[in-house]
């Protein structure tokens, strides 16, 4: 039981480094590189889903739940992803009318 | 690696999960109603944020790069702030999973203390933007739909933050006193989370974008 919680304490502190880690990763794509406004995006949809996951697995504790449980919490971003298709084009027709 | 016999062997306990009379997720119900409201929450503001992205698509230009309209580093130390609470809420979950209630009290007392953190930070992040002349209808930038979808996703999450410091004010007061068991305090850490979860994709797609 001590072992396990000893694990768990270094699993939050691991997750907890990795995520400032990645804060200052995201922070640096503005601030310090100067990169294309494209792969920008690309670059922190990646790194956003990193730390959501991230949050998700150990501070909701997600996996150490049953792997339904993660279904349920998976299911909106399909949903999401959906809306975006639907609502994308849209957009991408307005732009050249200005 | 799974042989044919441990599939068979899933296949049947899949059955006796699904087949009725247990919970097939095996939590307890405040837990997974706690989730089901943080799942109906994410579709909210996945449709804001959804929202704000076609709008940034379909404006030719968007201001939150121009020098000084947004404080960058600033907001980085928010996000910090914020990714700290969730360590410390989940330290408390763990601190009262092992019986240490005082301890569980003082890490429920750090979260909310970051959380005031936060949302004086964000006071006055708002200040700083209504300062500079950006109203709900409007900004000096000529892209109305910019101040307006930050007010309200910014908004948002900032009642939750608020909403979640009573919450979890409420729990340490109950843990102090003995009242709450482990589950309790697990499922306001559930929300704590999903506040933080929630502030990653405003961080990126506000700020950084």
């Amino acid at each position: 039981m001590t072992d396990e919680t000893q694990g768990l304490s270094r699993l939050y502190l691991t997750a907890w480094l990795v995520l400032i880690a990645i804060t200052a990763l995201e922070m640096s794509t503005v601030l310090v590189f100067h990169i294309s406004a494209g792969t920008r995006v690309v670059i922190l949809i990646v790194l956003a889903l990193m730390k959501a996951s991230l949050i998700g697995a150990y501070y909701m504790g997600l996996r150490f739940e049953r792997l339904a449980m993660a279904y349920i919490a998976i299911l909106p971003l399909i949903l999401l992803l959906l809306m975006l298709l639907a609502v994308v084009p849209d957009a991408a027709l307005l732009l050249p009318r200005h | 690696m799974t042989s044919a016999v441990e599939t068979r062997e899933q296949g049947r306990d899949l059955g006796a999960r699904w087949g009725g009379g247990r919970s097939p997720w095996d939590i307890g119900w405040p837990k997974l109603m706690m989730w089901l409201f943080l799942i109906s929450d994410a579709m909210t503001f996945a449709g804001l944020l959804i929202g704000l992205w076609v709008m940034r698509l379909a404006s030719p230009t968007w201001p939150n790069h121009l020098p000084g309209v947004m404080n960058i580093p600033f907001v980085a130390t928010m996000t910090v702030i914020l990714i700290c609470s969730s360590t410390t809420m989940a330290m408390s979950v763990y601190a009262l999973r092992q019986g240490l209630r005082r301890q569980a009290v003082w890490f429920l007392a750090a979260t909310v203390i970051a959380g005031l953190l936060f949302a004086g930070m964000q006071a006055r992040e708002w200040t700083h933007f209504i300062e500079q002349g950006a109203r709900l209808t409007g900004n000096p930038w000529g892209v109305p739909a910019f101040s307006f979808s930050f007010f309200i996703i910014t908004g948002l999450h900032g009642a939750h933050v608020l909403g979640g410091i009573v919450y979890l004010w409420l729990m340490a007061d109950r843990v102090a006193r003995g009242v709450s068991s482990a589950e309790g305090v697990e499922v306001a850490g559930l929300y704590w989370g999903f506040v933080d979860l929630v502030w990653v994709f405003i961080w990126s797609s506000i700020y950084l974008l």
